[in-house]
């Protein structure tokens, strides 16, 4: 039964609509001092679109994901996530996050993580399995499903991380620096699985991060943000070919894409004083 | 990663080795002891206890420092054994009965005070200072409050359990990871689900250590109010030994063997249902300690 | 910060209330002479202050302090063995650390035998009670220090008892510190209980004698000043805490 579970991005679709997307969003932390972290920011994601948001510290792209997640409330302007308010979209269970941090549950095996979405959602147990299973297959981890969290390296919970926030096909994906406790190697190659997973489930992400080269590498347009209050800076078209692989890092257009990036993040950082 | 699965068993060899030097040392000093304190012709008397021709001193000797052989015959010998180990039984029902009572009903109320700011605001100081706090003096006064011994033994039992597992529990029901907690909130998971999936799971670690320490402190929460006047029960049986004398050195040494193997058992048969219950942990990794 | 005692206060004084307006009474029905009022207890308190003041310090205090530093003496130096000798360490940890689980109570009236009624018998029971935690926590303090301070101290080839004087020792204060507080309340406990037959003087002997000829006021009252000499021991030794380590984390984030 795929109760709750369908793919409400084709409405959207249907409805000629941005899968998500940002009207004039302000966000002002309260506080013993209010500090203004994101300053009318406005931006439009296609269906299934690779987005990344890139910037200094502190400009607010952490906060923007929360957001759209409604694991915060703007302080003014609108969200809308597949055609619904953020909220809407959480409590129908259209999008998965990912963190920096695994967050896996070190009472629960591999196989149970990767279930827990499930769980809550109630899907029937032979389901859970067979979709979990799925899942672990299509990162790579099968053979460590009745393993413990602790048993794994950084990079392999990090892959159980996104197996479970895919298991119960979101149409968002939302990723918080997820690749940014790994080491260079590591990192690059869950680059490519990542991108293969992508065009496997065709889920609209948007992805944190910090390293310039992983958002070319990865998307199809980024964003460069200022420090804070955070604004959108820019925005640029990653047109390199698809499908990419190790080869794409070498090309030259590569290398001009990430020097056109560094050079927005410069004068933002320059700007800021 | 290989280390991860050797399991973190106490070295039984080590355990044994010193164990039996113990019980050398103890062998050896009891026995010069006896030597150098009975003179010859007492020394069965000394043993017997029941001599009254053996001086006072010298029958004694057997009560402060007992040959451990004969101790052990005390255990093992059919007449006493039975009234020692049932003695024992009786004590540890109690507290078990009572161990388990608090358990419960401290998890509850840490469950209720993690809902509810006011309600742990009002208790939870409480809870916290009965930790500091002799309660164990309480046993005499409830004993002659409820003049049941068993009531008053399960109702000391549960006290000194309560306490410790509401602080933990509630600690543990906290101390959750806040991206643990904004997954559950993205995949809009119910409280009860956040209940039962996240905060209690991950709060077991902690409730485990309060009841080991409560398996302990329930047993000498038992002890101690029968100690003041109850019929059965293994503390009676070392008060009643103490009284009657020399003659029944081995059995009030025997009863105290007893009183500590009931200690031992307990928070041994705690700490295995914290290892079934918490079987994920990698306390399986060589832990340097 | 005050306002959020006050819940807990006014429940301290609803009860206290209720107490003495006999709910409890009713409640269980109880006899003022099984349970007394709380203003009976008071008035215990105020007759009898001399007495129960000279019982609280001179006597039950004193055993529990004194057992306190010898237990914990013993029990550091018993860590320190275990910490430097691999065997002791397999062997004689894990039975050290059984002690936790042994009711050291009953070892009271052998006590007696051998040290008198007096003092010494329940020093000595208050000492084995605040042995065993000392061990296992100094232990873990002295031992089970991070591999990265352990090879810094290699690096600068320093000898063993450098590293036992500034790493072992410093980093294992704060778990000291953590059995003193265990061994506070176990040797309130301890030195009360051990008094309860076997002595002439102390709390727990004004605290038995007088539940047995059924003059629950004093009893109680015994139990107050027991409980409030258990709070100031615990306070004592959270405020020497405070004074030698201020730089632990537990003392510098202050909840």
């Amino acid at each position: 039964m795929a109760s709750g579970l369908q793919l409400s991005q084709t409405a959207a679709v249907a409805t000629g609509g941005a899968a998500i997307a940002l009207d004039d969003v302000s966000m002002t932390f309260r506080g013993a001092q209010a500090v203004r972290a994101l300053e009318r920011v406005s931006l439009s994601i296609q269906p299934g679109e690779f987005v990344s948001l890139i910037g200094p510290s502190g400009c607010g792209k952490s906060t923007l994901l929360r957001l759209i997640g409604d694991l915060l409330p703007p302080t003014s302007g609108t969200i809308t996530v597949n055609g619904k308010t953020p909220r809407q979209a959480r409590l129908s269970r259209e999008y998965g996050i990912v963190f920096q941090q695994p967050v896996l549950y070190e009472w629960r095996t591999v196989m149970q993580n990767v279930q827990l979405p499930l769980e809550v959602m109630r899907v029937a147990r032979s389901e859970q399995r067979e979709r979990a299973n799925a899942l672990l297959e299509l990162v790579g981890l099968a053979e460590f499903a009745q393993r413990y969290p602790w048993e794994l390296s950084g990079g392999m919970q990090q892959r159980v991380s996104i197996a479970r926030a895919l298991s119960f096909r979101p149409s968002v994906l939302l990723m918080d620096e997820p690749f940014g406790a790994l080491d260079e190697m590591t990192r690059e190659r869950l680059n490519r699985e990542l991108l293969n997973i992508w065009s496997e489930t065709q889920t609209t992400i948007v992805f944190v991060t910090h390293s310039v080269a992983e958002a070319v590498f990865l998307s199809d347009r980024i964003v460069v943000m200022s420090p804070r209050p955070g604004r959108v800076e820019v925005v640029l078209d990653v047109d390199l070919p698809r499908p990419r692989d190790s080869e794409t890092r070498n090309a030259p257009a590569f290398f001009d894409l990430v020097a056109e990036v560094r050079h927005h993040l410069r004068e933002v950082d320059d700007a800021s004083g | 990663m290989n280390a991860a699965k050797r399991f973190r068993l106490a070295d039984p060899l080590a355990i044994l080795l010193v164990a039996l030097a113990l019980l050398a040392i103890w062998q050896l000093a009891s026995s010069l002891y006896f030597d150098a304190n009975v003179a010859p012709q007492f020394r069965a008397g000394a043993i017997s206890g029941a001599d009254p021709t053996v001086p006072a001193e010298m029958r004694v000797v057997q009560m402060k420092l007992p040959l451990p052989n004969l101790v052990l015959s005390a255990l093992v010998n059919p007449e006493n054994a039975a009234q020692l180990w049932l003695a024992g039984l009786i004590t540890l029902r109690s507290a078990v009965i009572g161990f388990v009572v608090g358990g419960v009903i401290g998890f509850g109320l840490a469950l209720l005070m993690v809902q509810s700011r006011l309600l742990e605001r009002s208790l939870l100081p409480y809870a916290i200072i009965s930790q500091m706090v002799p309660v164990i003096a309480l046993g005499p006064i409830v004993y002659s409050i409820f003049k049941d011994e068993n009531v008053a033994r399960i109702l000391i039992a549960a006290y000194v359990t309560f306490f410790p597992v509401t602080v933990n529990t509630l600690k543990g029901l906290r101390s959750v990871d806040p991206n643990a907690l904004a997954l559950m909130t993205s995949l809009a998971a119910s409280r009860r689900q956040v209940y039962w999936l996240l905060r209690i799971p991950s709060s077991l670690p902690y409730v485990f250590q309060a009841l080991k320490i409560a398996a302990t402190a329930s047993v000498i929460g038992a002890i101690v109010v029968e100690l003041m006047g109850a019929q059965q029960g293994i503390g009676v049986t070392i008060l009643r030994t103490q009284y009657y004398g020399p003659a029944n050195a081995y059995k009030l040494w025997g009863a105290i063997v007893v009183a500590s193997l009931l200690g031992l058992l307990f928070f041994r048969v705690v700490a295995i249902a914290e290892r079934i219950a918490l079987r994920w942990q990698p306390e399986f990794r060589s832990a340097s300690a | 910060m005050m306002t959020r005692t006050i819940p807990a206060v006014l429940v301290f004084f609803a009860l206290l209330a209720a107490w003495q307006l006999g709910v409890f009474h009713a409640l269980f029905r109880l006899k003022a002479f099984q349970l007394p009022y709380p203003l009976d207890i008071a008035q215990a308190l105020v007759d009898r202050s001399d007495v129960l003041a000279r019982d609280a310090f001179q006597f039950t205090g004193l055993e529990a302090v004194a057992g306190l530093v010898i237990g914990a003496v013993a029990g550091f130096g018993c860590a320190v063995l275990c910490a430097s000798v691999p065997f002791l360490r397999r062997g004689l940890l894990p039975i050290a650390a059984s002690l936790n689980s042994i009711p050291i109570i009953a070892i009271s009236p052998i006590a007696v035998l051998w040290l008198g009624f007096g003092q010494p018998s329940k020093i000595a029971v208050v000492a084995l009670m605040t042995f065993a935690p000392m061990v296992v926590n100094a232990f873990k303090g002295l031992y089970s220090i991070d591999r990265a301070s352990l090879e810094l101290m290699e690096s600068l080839a320093a000898s063993p008892l450098d590293v036992f004087w500034r790493l072992r020792l410093p980093h294992s204060l704060p778990y000291v510190f953590s059995a003193l507080k265990i061994g506070a309340t176990l040797a309130m406990i301890g030195a009360l209980v051990a008094e309860f037959f076997n002595a002439q003087r102390g709390l727990g002997v004004t605290l038995s004698t007088n539940i047995q000829v059924a003059k629950m006021p004093i009893a109680w009252a015994a139990i107050v000043v027991a409980a409030v000499l258990g709070l100031v021991l615990y306070a004592v030794v959270g405020g020497i805490e405070r004074a030698l380590i201020p730089w632990h984390v537990s003392i510098r984030s202050r909840e």
